[in-house]
């Protein structure tokens, strides 16, 4: 497998654990790897400096991940980070050994829903506040570096 | 020569076939039709096919991954199937250009049915009155239809708006969602009709049980995935049994581009383009029926004029109904689990009184069981693990309400053609009817009242008006007319321009009721073929 191949299969797998799927199987990763060599994720309004920098550090680890993916959701919802997310995620979705891992109810009762649910939108209040510090300057420093 | 020549096998043209056939006549059907790909692993759900697959991912998300709904793109709340994209493949020689307006059609056998949902209402006598019939005439072939297609529903609120017919059986079982919804209702139900509301089981075109090598359905929960059990009627399953029968002849890879008449507006002959050989090729008929979609069959209507002297009419009154998509989310079943080995598509309907009987608004109820869920999880305004989070937790509740409006002939919705003689295209102009937005405002209002007295809620903003085109009922352009008139149809869709011509899809609807159409296309395909001999 070649560098660009495992950094890939190495992306796919932190990203499939940011998505609640636990470990991703090797042919999942593969799957994921195969889509962008068929060029369906890349495409050039979805990749700007600005999206690749931010899939890099989102390839730091889950947490990064969310905090970047939070940010992109606010300022770059069409952009690669989400792209790669959602492809992995419908990856993930139509296999068996992940489907019931993304898709079946893990709260028993509205109330606790209801309940971490609440928590979990302080929780995207606190990352979208967090990942305007650290990726404005980012983005500003790739605008600035596109325009020289 | 046959008796009969039809154009197309869609819903329309099978059912005109059938009946053709049973009195007598013979008949050649010349058509595209592009074929179905064989049905996968016909005896396993939707779930189990994520296991049982060697490569589900190619399956569901396509070789090309063109099944996956991503971030901006065109799309709705469901990811569409892969392998159903031959259904609205275009052609080269068919060309439309269209303003507020998205038109699709489609060249498989079978036509656009093959991806319907088999919702099957008949109109009603008020619906009808712009016709020149009513419901006594085409009850008998809304009876005969259902006796071949199988359509399931009940006797209940929903009669008020659509009339029982003959060989109406009994309706599937529910899901749970399903069944929360229907027995809430019971309990609301006085308030909910004192609003004009009324709620129950949809009617669809699929088998309880096993009937002329159809199996009943088996709650595999593949439906939109094309039912492998042909329990989900589809016109294909209609011509298949036809290309048995002796006095049927079934052509295709042939696109007809345009029919020739002589001077005494007698049409003579088709001219067809074969798409394997590239030739273009005569077929003399002896009657022509044209059931190619309410576009299409303009168009060769439409050519055929041109060529012959030049002419390039203007037909007016191309309707569709307007469709809103409601989502809602049922507070009681939040976090609830949900079963995914049931039927896929809507089960229950809103009905809600108009001003007048014509004006009756129409929704469908599709409760999520098996489904995609990255459309929906990426459509919420959150981070995707927070998304999907939501979204796994809240699928047992989750709904999408289809609403549709009814929808009337006007001047300035219309088709002509554009381009030279041997390229032309159809283009197609739709301009909403002044009351629309209003009508719409007020449907979805007392839609979005009718689900919280189901104890749903709607999320703000989550609506999605779908543009015109999108319901995919096409009609009214050359409408059946009381009177003679170029450009109209008579009573039996005798073209009032020619006189072995005979039009049997949506063109000749002068009126578009909310409800969906394709029972009544196929009822009236029926009724006119009986007629023909
Ligand atoms: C996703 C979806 C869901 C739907 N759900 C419902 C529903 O629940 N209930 C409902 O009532 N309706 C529904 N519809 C609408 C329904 O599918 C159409 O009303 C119906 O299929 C129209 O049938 P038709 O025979 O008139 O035309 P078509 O289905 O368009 O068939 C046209 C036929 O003509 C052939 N043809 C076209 N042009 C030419 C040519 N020039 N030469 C030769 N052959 C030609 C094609 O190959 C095809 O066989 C749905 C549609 C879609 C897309
Ligand atoms: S649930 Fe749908 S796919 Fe399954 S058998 Fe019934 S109609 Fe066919």
């Amino acid at each position: 497998m070649n560098a660009e191949a495992s950094i890939l299969e190495r992306e796919g797998a932190t990203f499939g654990r940011y998505l609640g799927a636990g470990e991703s199987s090797h042919r999942a990763l593969a799957k994921y790897r195969e889509a962008h060599e068929l060029g369906v994720v890349v495409t050039s309004a979805a990749s700007t400096r600005f999206d690749r920098a931010l899939v890099g550090f989102a390839r730091l680890g889950t947490f990064a991940t969310r905090l970047a993916d939070t940010h992109a959701r606010l300022f770059r919802k069409g952009g690669l980070l989400r792209r790669k997310l959602v492809l992995l995620l419908a990856i993930l979705e139509t296999h068996a050994d992940t489907a019931d891992r993304v898709d079946a109810p893990t709260v028993g009762s509205p109330a606790v829903f209801v309940v971490e649910v609440a928590f979990r939108l302080i929780v995207f209040a606190v990352l979208a506040l967090v990942g305007l510090v650290v990726f404005l300057p980012l983005r500003v420093v790739c605008a600035f570096g596109s325009a020289r | 020569m046959s008796d009969v020549t039809i154009v197309g096998s869609g819903a329309s043209a099978v059912h005109f076939a059938q009946t053709a056939l049973e009195r007598g006549l013979s008949v050649t059907m010349v058509d595209v039709g592009r074929p179905r790909p064989a049905p996968v692993r016909p005896d396993d759900s939707f779930a189990e096919l994520k296991r049982t697959l060697d490569d589900p991912w190619r399956y569901f998300l396509g070789a090309r991954f063109e099944g996956v709904l991503f971030p901006g793109g065109k799309g709705e709340y469901y990811g569409f199937p892969p392998h159903k994209e031959y259904i609205f493949e275009s052609i080269e020689p068919y060309s439309v250009e269209s303003r507020g307006f998205e038109p699709l059609a489609s060249f498989a056998r079978g036509g656009l049915a093959e991806a319907w949902t088999g919702g099957s209402f008949p109109f009603n006598d008020a619906e009808l009155e712009d016709f020149p019939f009513g419901y006594d005439d085409i009850g008998p072939f809304y009876d005969l239809v259902a006796q071949r297609i199988g359509i399931v529903g009940a006797n209940d609120d929903l009669a008020r708006f659509m009339p029982v017919h003959r060989n109406l059986d009994a309706p599937l079982d529910l899901d749970r969602h399903s069944t929360a919804l229907l027995e809430r209702y019971g309990r609301v139900r006085e308030r909910m009709n004192a609003d004009g509301a009324f709620f129950g089981r949809s009617r669809a075109a699929v088998l309880r049980e096993d009937r002329d090598g159809r199996k009943g359905c088996d709650y595999l929960g593949r439906c939109l995935w094309t039912c492998p059990r042909e329990s989900l009627y589809t016109p294909a399953m209609t011509l298949e049994r036809l290309i048995a029968k002796p006095n049927f002849r079934y052509l295709d890879q042939r696109f007809v581009t345009h029919f020739r008449f002589d001077g005494d507006r007698r049409v003579r002959a088709i001219a067809t383009l074969d798409l394997t050989t590239n030739k273009v090729e005569e077929l003399d008929v002896e009657r022509l029926v044209l059931a190619a979609g309410t576009l299409p069959t303009s168009k060769i209507f439409l050519d055929s004029i041109h060529r012959a002297n030049g002419e390039r009419p203007r037909l007016t009154g191309l309707m569709d109904n307007r469709q809103t998509l409601v989502p809602f989310a049922n507070l009681k079943l939040l976090g609830a689990k949900w079963d995914p080995d049931t039927y896929q598509y809507h089960q229950l309907a809103f009905g809600l009184a108009g001003r007048t009987p014509k004006e009756y608004v129409h929704a469908l109820v599709t409760t999520l069981k098996s489904a995609l869920i990255h459309p929906i999880a990426l459509s919420a305004p959150l981070d995707l693990a927070t998304s999907l989070w939501i979204t796994k937790n809240v699928h047992g509740a989750l709904g999408l309400v289809n609403v549709n409006l009814h929808d009337t002939r006007r001047a300035e919705s219309y088709v002509e053609l554009s381009g030279d003689v041997e390229r032309t295209k159809l283009v197609a102009r739709y301009e909403p009817a002044p009351t629309e937005l209003a009508d719409r405002k007020r449907a979805l209002s007392r839609i979005k009242r009718a689900l919280w007295q189901l104890g749903c809620f709607v999320p703000p903003g989550m609506a999605h008006v779908r543009p015109m085109g999108a319901s995919v009922h096409y009609s009214g352009t050359l409408p059946m007319s009381k009177t003679r008139a170029p450009l109209t149809v008579d009573r039996d869709c005798r073209s009032h321009d020619f006189e072995n011509l005979w039009l049997a899809d949506g063109a000749t609807f002068p009126f578009l009721p909310a409800k969906n159409l394709t029972f009544t296309l196929m009822a009236n395909a029926s009724r006119i073929a009986s007629r023909i001999a």
